[in-house]
This record gives structure tokens, C-alpha cells and sequence, in this order.
């Protein structure tokens, strides 16, 4: 583990982009072992000599042991159990609060020389137009993993979430990046700002979820579906915004990043058609079918055996189950989903057919083996031909 | 000699790229491609969506770090930087 010898105390190492840098050092009102720590570091700084760094390690520690188990628990009960668990009418519940914060990078890539421009509910500058699309879509995609599905930030713990605007120049991305979110504002001409849609910001953070639950590894299926999931909770993040039930929704992921009035990134009820013949990018090459699965290298260049590609077909499963359910997609489909995402037994390298039994098991365990919920399930990984 | 700048990955992946004429000796782009270099070991797994980049000289393809070059190597991949154009799949 990394020590700053100034203060003794232990640094946490991450990257944005390809800078390499000690963030940590930067969070003044916090103590850093209340950064993202893996599990091995957490372990080293529980033995660690420091007094308050093992006692705030060990206390992470249990509330992550306690939250295992319940999980556990609470997924092995029928809905009717669960009901009964819920606690009655008119007792106090303890209430989670939004804990975010807006940086502006102005064009730098270094997070150390960030300005904080929102803290927690308030402005601490004037808020520009990308500011202002992170709180929106930020705050919204906590609340609907807070109020939906019952889970407090990335981490279910109440991690502080950093989104990076105005990352470098004229960036043509979006990213996290192991810890924080990062948006450019896109070249202007192929690329628009890239928090221009609620999606996309809600693809991100996502992206923090399934790193704390199953941590999908990030190729080929696995990679895949990591990819698809954040499309969809990206997807109901937007929808809920907009109050947009699955038949209102035009499912379209990035419809604002992508410039032109008829191209988006991704589509979810179409894959392969969000750009046809456009002039630098050609034409979507998603596939929505198991039997079309794109097959690349592993490489960066080829998108670690197609990442963003193949996502489309999970994409198209949640699609068709969603609609067929009908109303909106957080209600039934998004927490079928939710909880697949968030089984122990969604394993690091889990192909596309592991995702599928898990969705159907939870289908039946919320809404009853043989219910119209579980066929709608059945029948959107059946048009996905998975 | 010629040396070629390949950026890839993303939120959409594509693949763009950029070329230019250097004046360097064939020591001097070796030494720098091994400050440049990143090894697996530096590589960050829990990035999604990220951008990599790639150089391509004297017949050799190195996963880089742009930020690690400084000075006059710094100002030519600044360069290249801006001109990258999207590589039509």
C-alpha cells in the first residue's frame, strides 16, 4: 500500500484517462480510507499499526459483511415474506441522502486542480449548462436506485459520487473510472457534450453499481453485458426523468451525444439502427440477436471482443420483456432486473444465458413461478434468441 | 520517419487516427516509447468506457501513456492529438 509520507497517511491510486494520480491527497474534509478501497486493502489497513485507519476499515468491513448477508437473506424469501419483513406503517425509517459533488476540470485532465462548483444540494458557482445536466441527471439516477430499488449510491453504503465536467479538450467520451465519473464535452462536430442526455449519466454511474455487485469482467460476454446493464438502469434513469412509460420511450441511448437530429448511440428497442450511413461512423453495427453476436479481439481496438456491440442483444431482451409488461420499466422489468444484477450468484465471467436464469428466477420470485411477469421474461430472452 | 497515433475504446468505440513526419533517431523513439510504455500492470481494470491510446513506429505498435511524454515529444502528440480523424469501420 501506498503511504504519504507527509501526513503517514495511506493514499488510494487511480486514473483518469492516462494520468496517473494519488486522489486521495485532494479530499481534505475526508479521510481517504473512506475512498473506494478493495477488499485486500481494506483487509491490510484493518491490521493496520494506525488506530483510526484499522477501526474505520474494520467498521467498513462489518457493514459490508451485514449487507452481504441480508442480501442473501432477503433473496431467498417469496415476495410475501418480504412484505411481511417491511417495517409497518408509521415507524421511523432512517432516510439516505443524495451525497454528490460537480467538478469542473476546465479543460484540464488532473482531478487535483478541479473547481467544486456543487456540493450536496447547493451551488458554489454559478452552474453552466453541463452543471447543470450532471445535477439533474446525477441526482435523479440516486433517487431512482434510492427510492426503486432501495439502494444508496454505488456502493449501498452512500458513497460520495464525483462527476469531472469539461474533462480535456473537445473529449469525445464518457467514462468511470474506477471511482468517479468523468464527461468531455465532445468535438463538436461528430460529438455533442456528452452530458447532454440523462442516459448517459446514468450509464456511468451504473457502471459503479455492477463494479461493487458482480464486477462483470469487462470482455466479450461478460463485458457485454456489464455494458448492457448500465444501457438499461441508464435507460430508466431517462425514462423516469421524463415520466415516460415503455410505450412512450423511444429507447434510444445518447439521442443528444451523437449530433444529428436521426442518430443516437444505441438504440434498445432497435439495435443496429441508431445511425445508418452516417457520414464518419457508418452504420450502428449492434446486433439485437444471439445468432448475429459479434465476434472481435480482445483488444482495445476491438472493443474487448465487442463490449459495446454485443450489448445490444441483452439490451433487446430487456426491451421486449419491459414492453411486454407495459407501463414503466422500473416498476416490474427494471426491478426483475435489479435484482438479477445484485445476486451473489451472478459470478465475474458470467455469459449472457447465466443472466437470463437468473432474471427468470427472480421473475418468479417476485411476481410468482408461472405469473405473466415471468413469461414476459421468458419471451424477451426468446426474441433475443439467447 | 513517420509515426502514427491510434486512439480507441470509448463510450462508442471508435477507432481514430493520426500521422506525421518526426526528425527522431531510431535511439531516440526506443528510448521514449519505453518511458511511454504502459504494462499491463499499469493498467487501470476498472475503467469502463475508457480511451486508449496506441503508437505505431519504426514497424512497432506500443500501448502508450500521452501523459508521461514531456517537451518536444509532448507537443508533437498534442498535435497529433488534434488531428486524429475517425478510422470508417
Amino acid at each position: 500500500m501506498l503511504i504519504n509520507y507527509k501526513t503517514g497517511k495511506p493514499k488510494t491510486e487511480f486514473r483518469v484517462g492516462k494520468k496517473q494520480t494519488i486522489m486521495c491527497n485532494y479530499h481534505d474534509q475526508f479521510n481517504p480510507i473512506h475512498c473506494i478501497l478493495p477488499p485486500y486493502m481494506s483487509d491490510k489497513l484493518s491490521d493496520s499499526s494506525n488506530k483510526k485507519s484499522a477501526q474505520i476499515a474494520l467498521k467498513n468491513s462489518v457493514e459490508n459483511v451485514k449487507l452481504r448477508a441480508k442480501r442473501e437473506f432477503v433473496g431467498g424469501l417469496s415476495a410475501r415474506q418480504a412484505l411481511l419483513l417491511q417495517p409497518a406503517a408509521g415507524a421511523k425509517k432512517k432516510v439516505a441522502k443524495l451525497n454528490m459533488q460537480v467538478l469542473d476540470l476546465k479543460h484540464g485532465t488532473n482531478p487535483s486542480t478541479a473547481h467544486l462548483v456543487w456540493d450536496n444540494g447547493k451551488a458554489v458557482k454559478p452552474l453552466d449548462k453541463t452543471a447543470k445536466n450532471v445535477v439533474a441527471a446525477g441526482s435523479a439516477t440516486w433517487d431512482t436506485y434510492y427510492t426503486i430499488f432501495g439502494r444508496n449510491s454505488v456502493d449501498n453504503l452512500g458513497l460520495l459520487l464525483k462527476h469531472y465536467i469539461h474533462y480535456s479538450n473537445k473529449y469525445d467520451n464518457a467514462m468511470w473510472d474506477g471511482s468517479e465519473m468523468v464527461y468531455g464535452d465532445g468535438d463538436g462536430t461528430v460529438f455533442g457534450d456528452f452530458t447532454s442526455d440523462p442516459d448517459i449519466i446514468g450509464h456511468e454511474l451504473t457502471h459503479g453499481v455492477t463494479q461493487y455487485e458482480s464486477n462483470l469482467e469487462y470482455h466479450v460476454q461478460s463485458g457485454a453485458l456489464n455494458e448492457s446493464l448500465s444501457d438499461v438502469f441508464g435507460i430508466m434513469v431517462k425514462q423516469r426523468m421524463l415520466n415516460q412509460d415503455v410505450k412512450q420511450s423511444n429507447w434510444l441511448i445518447g439521442e443528444n451525444v451523437l449530433i444529428g437530429s436521426q442518430y443516437a448511440l444505441r438504440s434498445m428497442k432497435a439495435p443496429g439502427t441508431a445511425y445508418v450511413n452516417h457520414p464518419d461512423l457508418g452504420n450502428d453495427p449492434q446486433p439485437a440477436t444471439m445468432d448475429k453476436f459479434v465476434k472481435l479481439p480482445d483488444t482495445s481496438r476491438g472493443d474487448w471482443g465487442g463490449v459495446h456491440y454485443n450489448s445490444g442483444i441483452t439490451n433487446f431482451a430487456f426491451y421486449v420483456t419491459a414492453f411486454n409488461m407495459g407501463g414503466f420499466a422500473w416498476e416490474k422489468a427494471g426491478k426483475i432486473w435489479y435484482n438479477a444484477m445484485t445476486d451473489n450468484a451472478l459470478k465475474p465471467d458470467a455469459k449472457f444465458a447465466d443472466f437470463k436464469k437468473l432474471t427468470i428466477a427472480h421473475a418468479g420470485k417476485l411476481f410468482g413461478a408461472g405469473s405473466k411477469e415471468e413469461k414476459a421474461v421468458k419471451d424477451g430472452w426468446k426474441a433475443a434468441k439467447v | 520517419m513517420k509515426i502514427k497515433l491510434v486512439q480507441s475504446g470509448g463510450l462508442l468505440p471508435v477507432t481514430k487516427e493520426a500521422v506525421t513526419e518526426v526528425d527522431w533517431t531510431k535511439d531516440e523513439s526506443e528510448h521514449l516509447l519505453n518511458q511511454i510504455a504502459v504494462d499491463d500492470n499499469q493498467k487501470s481494470s476498472m475503467v469502463r468506457d475508457g480511451i486508449d491510446h496506441t503508437i505505431e513506429i519504426n514497424n512497432k505498435e506500443v500501448a502508450v501513456n500521452l501523459e508521461k511524454a514531456s517537451g518536444k515529444y509532448a507537443e508533437v502528440f498534442d498535435h497529433l492529438k488534434k488531428n486524429l480523424k475517425i478510422v470508417k469501420t
